[in-house]
């Protein structure tokens, strides 16, 4: 009888699925338990994303603003075409939905809770429909509350983790002076790590006692996040750095510059 | 014409049905196996290939000479490849183990590439044909995994 694909040894099997577009492969999860088991693998999965990666087949993801709904599409990053429309799986609260960071093909995306101080917060994995919400860090009880959140993932220990910053009290820049500073001075943020691994949230300790100005919306390099942030001197004038956090060891840095420089911009590569 | 230099020195290779093919050194070491057997100096005059048959030892020779070619741009390769791959399930059967025994990554991934365009549309009872698979999942087991993944079905 002529040979044919049925011959096949499972780790050939194995590299014709790694070609495989995402779709196939969770339509194929049926076929038997030992493919299930294999398409689920961690290994696999980061193999064939390394692989996308490679073969360059790309995608831009964009946000658009319909009547009352946000709306995503993707398109191919040489050509913008070959639109898909991509809707979210829950419907509450989309309008003040906003992405908080992307990585590996994983969005993490926040949107107002309830109180609406609060916000929820969901890693979404556009190609295979996942959604996941996250459970809830520590609520925030004051009225006024300015957070911020990074996302990435820490090759070492292969783990998405999210950061979160919580300046309590916070009151927009009256005059000019950021009252933030002024708090940051007696009281420093509070911090708080998620890990996709334990799924929980703990708390970061000796969180630098700085203010943050802004976070680079690009992708975080070897899971460390950079805020450029302000230090607040009592009586005396504030000085800016690059405040950098280790995801994965959980240690703050500090990039200093010479006085008489100041960041505008700040893009990673 | 050759378009490689004369000078280039032969290598015999013996195939598992005994036939034995004359290849250029610079061809045949695409094949990483054959590539380290010629450094280690152990290339000897017919080199076995227990695992690959002749007919096949054939095609994986064409390809290897046509990518060991320098003067074939990219875009030629990749018209060329596309229609070195156009062959039934047997051939391509053959070419991934040879390709795997020689362990010639280009080659590998590209028909693997093919298999994969073959069966990527394909419904799951028609991939257990195919692939001889037995389906294990009791029907709950798989109504679940379809419920769980239904937009992949669409």
């Amino acid at each position: 009888m002529a040979t044919t694909l049925r011959d096949m040894p499972g780790d050939m099997v194995t590299n014709i699925l790694l070609q495989l577009p995402v779709k196939s492969l969770m339509r194929f999860r049926c076929v038997c338990k030992s493919w299930h088991a294999l398409i689920s693998d961690p290994n696999f999965i980061n193999t064939h994303l390394n692989q996308t990666r490679v073969n360059n087949k790309g995608y831009v993801l964009i946000k658009h603003r319909d009547s009352d709904l946000d709306k995503f599409s993707l398109r191919c990053d040489e050509t913008f075409v070959g639109q898909k429309r991509l809707e979210l799986p829950f419907k509450e609260n989309v309008e003040s939905l906003m992405v908080e960071g992307y990585c590996n093909g994983l969005l993490c995306l926040s949107c107002l809770g309830n109180p609406r101080i609060q916000r929820d917060l969901y890693l979404w994995n556009p190609a295979i429909q996942k959604l996941k919400r996250l459970p809830q860090s520590t609520p925030i009880t004051e009225r006024f509350a300015c957070i911020y959140f990074a996302f990435g993932h820490v090759p070492q220990i292969d783990d998405y983790r999210v950061v979160k910053f919580v300046y309590h009290r916070y009151i927009p820049c009256v005059n000019g002076i950021c009252n933030a500073a002024l708090r940051c001075l007696k009281a420093p943020p509070e911090a708080e790590l998620y890990s996709l691994r334990t799924n929980s949230w703990k708390a970061i300790e000796n969180v630098f006692p700085c203010v943050i100005q802004s976070c680079s919306k690009d992708p975080i390099l070897n899971g460390i996040v950079h805020w450029l942030a302000r230090v607040y001197q009592e009586g005396g004038p504030f000085y800016e750095f690059v405040l950098s956090f280790d995801m994965g060891n959980e240690i703050f840095g500090e990039i200093l510059f010479e006085s008489s420089q100041s960041v505008a911009v700040m893009i990673m590569y | 014409m050759s378009l490689s230099p004369s000078t280039s020195k032969m290598l015999s290779l013996k195939s598992s049905d005994g036939k034995v093919l004359e290849v250029e050194e610079h061809v045949a070491v695409l094949c990483e196996t054959i590539k380290s057997l010629v450094e280690d100096g152990c290339a000897d005059s017919p080199i076995p290939l227990a695992n690959v048959d002749g007919a096949t030892l054939g095609n994986v020779m064409e390809w290897c000479k046509k990518h060991a070619d320098q003067k074939a741009s990219a875009d030629d390769l990749e018209d060329w490849d596309a229609e070195f791959v156009e062959r039934d399930q047997g051939e391509l059967y053959h070419l991934i183990m040879a390709a795997n025994y020689l362990n010639i990554k280009g080659l590998l991934d590209l028909i693997c590439q093919k298999v994969a365009d073959m069966i990527k549309g394909k419904h799951p009872e028609k991939i257990r044909e195919i692939f001889n698979i037995e389906n294990d999942f009791t029907p709950e087991q798989q109504e679940q995994i379809r419920k769980d993944n239904s937009w992949a079905f669409e």
